[in-house]
């Protein structure tokens, strides 16, 4: 018994075995880069939004925003404590143009009204900013195959900032693209 | 031999070596670099000492092993636990030749031995050099182009720390050419400097290096004659060194390309001065070692370890001052906790005694056992929970004044590390006075007192050239001619003293010198004639009140502008400086006797005493040492003068004006009675600025607003509230200017001032940057008097804030100056787009048509140079590009 459980064990693996078993390990490995992401979910307003994780640095509770005297730039919110250092805090709302009618769009951020809100601190290339946004959804993978491209009229406007749309259930989330962002960003406080 | 010659060398031999050994024991364990320092100087005392009894051989040996921990120092190689038992085995050899009864015969019978080690040693190094060589051939094919960019950062860094120690060093032995310490650390700063020349390969300055290591080290061995001359040849090769250290490293190899003639002129007179010990006989080299050895014997000054130093980064340190300021904020929110817990405890010991009473009456009437037994068993756990609270309590408390005492300990630590001693920013002033009390015939004397006093960093930068100016004043218009001061019956000598010390809570400074001091009756005159004051006034005032007007911009007694001081501008400058840190500057002279300046300034600029109002809601600061005064006023007490608002404070009318309104915020809607008012005044100005409410008195810990944020017109930093919340801190100087602003351009309220505002619109504004008061002083006065109203800046940096914070028709800068050169300034400048349009020239020494074209890539519409330069060409460039850019903007 033992000696036939040894044979079983030991004999020769067959060619074919050997061939079909390297070709799924490599292509298991054609197929190993990066097909997810892990994103953010956050709201402003009533609108739903994704960061990538790599940009993420950091989520604070609510604190007060100092505004700034004199500044009239909207997307401008104020100063914020974050961890003992004074930050310059974005308003991602006017930013998104996520505030749409008109009374709304003076909304000022100072003090500490919206008693709810969240601080993210996002950072890319050695460049970081706070904002304040009104709910944390989770952190959630996406597969890359899941998102979806933005609508062609949205995409050729100069305002777009997203690189794409992910769903989930039957909400639609935009996908922030952080690189156009911090370049809005700069260029609209220039 | 001489016997007695041969007996000291011996006990140096054993001295030495014995030193030697018992560090290189102590490899065996752990190698330190450290170590490794005062075992080369060890070494190095064999080396001298056998070089000059002519062993050869130990020499030698010396010699290589020097060379080979120089090496190990540098990192260059690794040491393995056989070389050191070698190197044990070569010190057991010396001392075997120490101790023998006949040293010289010991000598030869071991010569085959040490000839031995020394043929090891130096296959340890010759695999190295080989490695060297190969390396460098490598770089030399690379280097031109692509020089290490790390090491070239260092070579820098090394740099401006050996020069300015080369300097001061220098100035301390032209005083005192027998001072062997600072010989011997000149020899090790022109040494460092070689090491790391020769890292990157720069020859010829590895060369010049070298030459002027070799001089310090024939002076050392009192083999060389220190004369003013060879000073001033050393001086030059110094000045080298730092003119390299500021230049770019990309351009270095074409600078070096450019001044390799000079170079190598001035390492070969700086050779020609160390030359003559070449010639020098054995004998009289063995009668100086003689000499040195008693007198070395007879005085040995302690070493004293500088502290060591670190460079981290700013960034690392803003961190760290962040977090400590968070922990300190964390550790206060203990306190209202605890408290809410005695509140709670409070609260148990009612119903406890609550319970106690219903068992009590309980227990007046019959119960069963049972519950006999259960309230026995209640009352018992109650005195537990009871006791257990309570120790809890008293540990929470003590925790909370732990924490509490650390986190207030770290952060003052914190703040402790933006201070830096006073000497880092008078250690070039040595060198300064020197010369120029060479160069007007004097002869001075610099002393600086409490060199180690801490200031801040920021202090201590603003510090540097405003200092320069008094010193300079000092030796120029101070100091009289040695001839002067001998028949006034003083020390030929003439003597400036720069003290610095705490003083109850604030940094004083004091520049004295024991000069003529100014002459108060030119004053006068010069105020008279300039119409300042009637001469009735001028006669009245006295002679300290005079002085003052020495401040003014502009205002010089002296008919010349030399060279070195005008005066005009100088003492406007510390004025500035002074006022921008909030302090205070006070003359006093003695007719004939001497002149005394004394800055009474802020110890750190990193902390704010500060009143914290509301505005618009939000807290806001204001420095307590620029608020003439906080009050409360009733509303009835307010008056109206054509719609202004305004009070009556002592015999003066206020003006008053809404902070929010100022600062462009909501209006606060709240109506009150009581008015809440801080008056702000200058010489000419004084307004009452109204505001929510007072908070109260607080110390701030100053934090710098993002740099991405631009200028932020009135607020000049930021800091938090003990609860986190962050805080604006208002400049006074600035709200001043925004509300004479404001009340002009909002309502001209009658016709003669609106004329006036009109007239001063017209008056065109032009700011000059150079870094050579002098220039500064000569362009103001060709411009002024062509009716511009013209502002001045010393630096790059200081141009641009300028720049930001008003508006200006016309810059002239020039190219080379501190901190931001003219070209970066208006490559800034260019891209700013506020700034953009503003013309610029350029007036600078430099004459080649390559700094020409630079100048104009950069953005500049002139170049002119100093040299051609004429009266109205200045004024005229300026007039016509005012002009054309007026035009365009219409």
């Amino acid at each position: 018994m033992t000696k036939n459980i040894k044979k079983l064990l030991n004999r020769e693996i067959p060619d074919d075995y050997i061939e079909e078993s390297t070709d799924i390990l490599m292509h298991e490995q054609q197929q190993t880069p990066i097909s997810q992401i892990s994103v953010l979910i956050f709201r402003l307003e009533e609108e739903w939004f994704a960061l990538d994780i790599s940009a993420l640095n950091e989520i604070l509770g609510n604190r007060p925003i100092h505004c700034i005297p004199h500044r009239s730039e909207k997307i401008l919110a104020g100063l914020v404590n974050i961890r003992g250092q004074l930050k310059l805090c974005i308003s991602m709302q006017h930013l998104l143009g996520v505030l749409g009618a008109k009374e709304k769009s003076d909304k000022n951020f100072c003090g500490t009204k919206n008693p709810g809100r969240f601080f993210v601190e996002m950072a890319h290339q050695n460049s970081t900013w706070v904002f304040p946004v009104d709910e944390i959804y989770n952190i959630q993978y996406f597969d890359i195959n899941q998102i979806t491209n933005i609508p062609d009229t949205l995409a050729k406007s100069d305002s777009n900032l997203l690189k794409g749309i992910l769903k989930v259930g039957a909400r639609n989330i935009g996908y922030l693209d952080v690189d156009l962002i911090f370049k809005e960003i700069s260029r609209r406080l220039q | 031999m001489d016997p007695h010659l041969l007996q000291l060398f011996c006990s140096d031999l054993m001295k030495f070596t014995g030193d030697l050994k018992s560090r290189l024991l102590t490899f065996n364990i752990t190698i330190d670099k450290e170590l490794i320092t005062p075992l080369i100087t060890d070494l190095e005392s064999i080396k001298s000492a056998s070089q000059i009894m002519n062993f050869t051989t130990i020499f030698e040996l010396c010699k290589s092993l020097s060379a080979f921990f120089e090496q190990y120092r540098r990192g260059q190689l690794t040491i393995i636990p056989d070389q050191i038992t070698l190197f044990v085995q070569i010190c057991d050899e010396f001392l075997k030749i120490a101790e023998a009864p006949n040293p010289q015969q010991e000598i030869t019978k071991k010569e085959q031995k040490l000839a031995g080690f020394l043929t090891i040693v130096n296959s340890f190094q010759t695999q190295k050099e080989e490695l060297e060589r190969q390396d460098k051939r490598e770089d030399h094919e690379g280097s031109k182009v692509n020089r290490d960019a790390t090491m070239m950062n260092l070579l820098h860094v090394e740099l401006k720390t050996q020069v300015a120690n080369l300097n001061q060093s220098l100035v301390k032995l032209e005083q005192n050419p027998q001072n062997k310490d600072e010989l011997y650390s000149l020899m090790r700063f022109s040494h460092s400097i070689k090491g790391a020349a020769r890292v990157v390969n720069l020859d010829t300055i590895v060369k010049l290096a070298h030459v002027m290591e070799d001089f310090f080290s024939a002076a050392q061995k009192n083999l060389q004659i220190i004369t003013e001359e060879s000073i001033d040849t050393l001086f030059l090769g110094v000045d080298i060194l730092q003119r390299l250290a500021s230049i770019d490293e990309t351009e270095i190899d074409s600078w070096i390309d450019l001044e390799r003639d000079k170079i190598n002129s001035l390492v070969k007179r700086i050779e020609s001065l160390s030359k003559k010990i070449k010639t020098e006989n054995i004998q009289e080299k063995q009668f100086l070692y003689l000499l040195k050895k008693e007198k070395s014997e007879v005085i040995k000054p302690p070493a004293i370890q500088p502290e060591r130093v670190l460079r981290v980064s700013a960034q690392h340190l803003n961190n760290l001052m962040g977090l400590a300021g968070e922990s300190l904020v964390e550790s206060r929110w203990l306190q209202p906790f605890l408290d809410s817990i005695l509140i709670l405890k409070k609260y148990q010991d009612d119903v406890f005694s609550n319970v106690n009473e219903i068992v009590e009456t309980m227990m007046s009437s019959e119960i069963s056992p049972k519950t006999s037994i259960l309230i026995k068993e209640l009352k018992k756990k109650m005195n537990i929970l009871g006791e257990k609270v309570s120790n809890r309590l008293v540990e929470l408390e003590l925790f909370n004044l732990r924490f509490s005492n650390l986190s207030d300990k770290i952060y003052r630590e914190v703040i402790e590390t933006r201070m830096r001693p006073f000497h880092d920013v008078v250690e070039v002033f040595p060198r300064m006075v020197r010369d120029l009390a060479r160069s007007l015939n004097k002869k001075v004397k610099l002393e600086i007192i409490g060199e180690e006093t801490p200031v801040d960093r920021d202090i201590l930068e603003k510090l540097e050239i405003p200092l320069g100016h008094l010193l300079r004043n000092a030796v120029d218009h101070g100091i009289e001619l040695p001839e002067e001061r001998a028949a006034a019956g003083k020390p030929q000598i003439g003597s400036i003293r720069v003290e610095a010390k705490h003083l109850g809570g604030v940094l004083a400074i004091t520049v004295s010198d024991d000069g003529a001091g100014p002459n108060i009756e030119k004053v006068r005159e010069k105020i008279i004639e300039n119409k300042l004051i009637t001469s009735d006034l001028a006669a009245r005032l006295s002679d300290n009140d005079i002085l003052d007007f020495l401040f003014l911009p502009g205002f010089s007694t002296s008919k010349t502008v030399s060279e070195i001081s005008g005066r005009g501008m100088g003492l406007n400058i510390v004025q500035n400086m002074v006022n921008e840190v909030g302090g205070s500057v006070k003359v006093t002279f003695q007719q004939g006797k001497g002149t005394t300046i004394q800055f009474l300034l802020p110890i750190t600029l990193s902390i704010l005493r500060s009143l914290i109002v509301q505005i618009a809601g939000e807290p806001y600061a204001f420095s307590l040492s620029h608020i003439n005064k906080a009050l409360t006023i009733n509303r009835k007490d307010i008056q109206l003068i054509e719609n202004k608002e305004y009070f009556k404070l002592g015999d003066r009318n206020v003006g008053i004006i809404a902070a929010h309104h100022i600062l462009e915020l909501p209006a606060k809607t709240q109506y009150s009675e009581e008015i809440p008012i801080v008056v702000l005044s200058s010489l000419a100005n004084i307004f009452g600025i109204s505001v929510d409410s007072f908070v109260g008195e607080k110390e701030l810990v100053v934090h710098e607003l993002d740099k991405r944020l631009g200028k932020v017109q009135d607020v000049s930093s930021g800091a938090f509230l003990e609860d986190g919340s962050p805080v604006l801190i208002l400049n006074p100087e600035e709200l001043m200017t925004s509300i004479d602003n404001f009340i002009k351009g909002n309502k001209p309220i009658h016709i003669s001032s609106s004329k006036e505002s009109i007239a001063k619109k017209l008056v065109k504004k032009i700011l000059i940057a150079d870094d050579s008061v002098t220039v500064l002083e000569l362009e103001y006065r060709l411009l002024q008097n062509r009716g511009y109203e013209v502002s001045t800046a010393g630096n790059g940096e200081e141009a641009l804030r300028k720049l930001r914070e008003g508006q200006y028709d016309l810059l002239i800068t020039d190219i080379d100056m501190p901190l931001m050169n003219g070209i970066e300034l208006i490559r800034t400048i260019k891209k700013d787009l506020k700034l953009k349009a503003l013309p610029v020239i350029i007036v600078s020494y430099k004459d080649k048509e390559g700094d020409r074209e630079s100048g104009l890539a950069a953005g500049a519409d002139v170049y002119l140079t100093k040299s051609s330069f004429e009266e109205d060409i200045l004024q005229n460039t300026a007039a016509n590009l005012i002009k054309i850019n007026e035009e365009s903007k219409l």
